[in-house]
């Protein structure tokens, strides 16, 4: 009869498992997270400014780039009678881009606001599992960046390469 | 006899600040969910320094789509956008996870759950 329950007997220890975080704290670590909290959360709150600046000047660059750059030099292209798969491409991808980045952001920052509201004196291991959801979060949003450095730059070749065919017409 | 037109008044007044509390209420729970919050540097705390106000002040390239494209203007195109690029990387690896290390934070170091 009991050989019924083996299945779900699994599938609870497992789930057990999987909550279970992934980076335990010592007895120690806790106790030092505790005494430290204060220090913890003022380096916390100037990264949150910090990232607040990064965020609002790559902003302000991308929004740059979409309005004087890349969508002028698509709309020419089309006007001109020269339309580019690749470039026409490249905006859609920007477009998209742009939008994960500031979805990310969101996200992180929401993130980082409940991690700030965890009274690390008192709960040094919920402060930790948050810090570490918040660092994924942060990493996510680090390859968004980058994801979009790689459009840019490939916006520059394309262009180039535009530029090229012009030369030799 | 009750005296109807204050009580009717004090009414009103008490649906107008129930409306003007439940719109606000929305307001900020738009305003927080949506994300526009974590971009607002109007915030005490969160205002930008002067240094920043005078960069972001500088004139602004932009390409003319109405103009003929020409290698010409692309070239011109190119210079500006090399240099936006430039103003871009001044910021090395932006959201990189090094201050969210316990080292930058001043946690001590942590163990692995052994498996």
């Amino acid at each position: 009869m009991y050989k019924k329950f083996r299945p779900v007997a699994a599938l609870l220890l497992a789930s057990m498992l999987v909550a279970a975080p992934a980076f335990a704290l010592t007895e120690d670590q806790e106790a030092e997270i505790s005494q430290s909290c204060q220090t913890i959360k003022q380096n916390l709150k100037s990264l949150q400014r910090s990232d607040s600046r990064t965020r609002s000047y790559l902003g302000s660059l991308y929004q740059t780039f979409l309005t004087n750059y890349i969508a002028p030099l698509n709309l020419s292209l089309v006007k001109n009678n020269q339309p580019s798969a690749t470039i026409t491409a490249l905006y859609s991808d920007f477009l998209n881009a742009r939008q994960d980045f500031a979805n990310k952001f969101t996200s992180y920052s929401q993130n980082f606001e409940e991690l700030l509201l965890i009274d690390c004196k008192k709960q040094p291991e919920d402060f930790y599992d948050k810090l570490e959801q918040t660092r994924k979060e942060r990493a996510d949003l680090h390859s968004s960046v980058k994801r979009i450095r790689t459009l840019l730059g490939n916006q520059y070749v394309a262009t180039e390469q535009l530029k090229g065919g012009l030369n030799d017409q | 006899m009750t005296n109807k037109p204050s009580h009717n008044l004090a009414i009103l007044g008490l649906i107008s600040v129930a409306i003007a509390l439940t719109t606000t209420s929305i307001s900020i729970l738009i305003y927080h969910n949506s994300g526009d919050i974590y971009l607002d540097r109007s915030r005490p705390g969160f205002l930008p320094d002067e240094k920043e106000v005078e960069e972001e002040s500088r004139e602004d390239y932009s390409f003319s789509e109405t103009d003929p494209l020409s290698a010409e203007s692309l070239d011109d195109y190119l210079e500006h956008y090399q240099e936006t690029l430039n103003d871009l990387d001044k910021i090395e690896s932006p959201f990189n996870a090094g201050p969210l290390s316990d080292e930058a934070l001043g946690i001590p170091e942590k163990s692995e759950n052994p498996e």
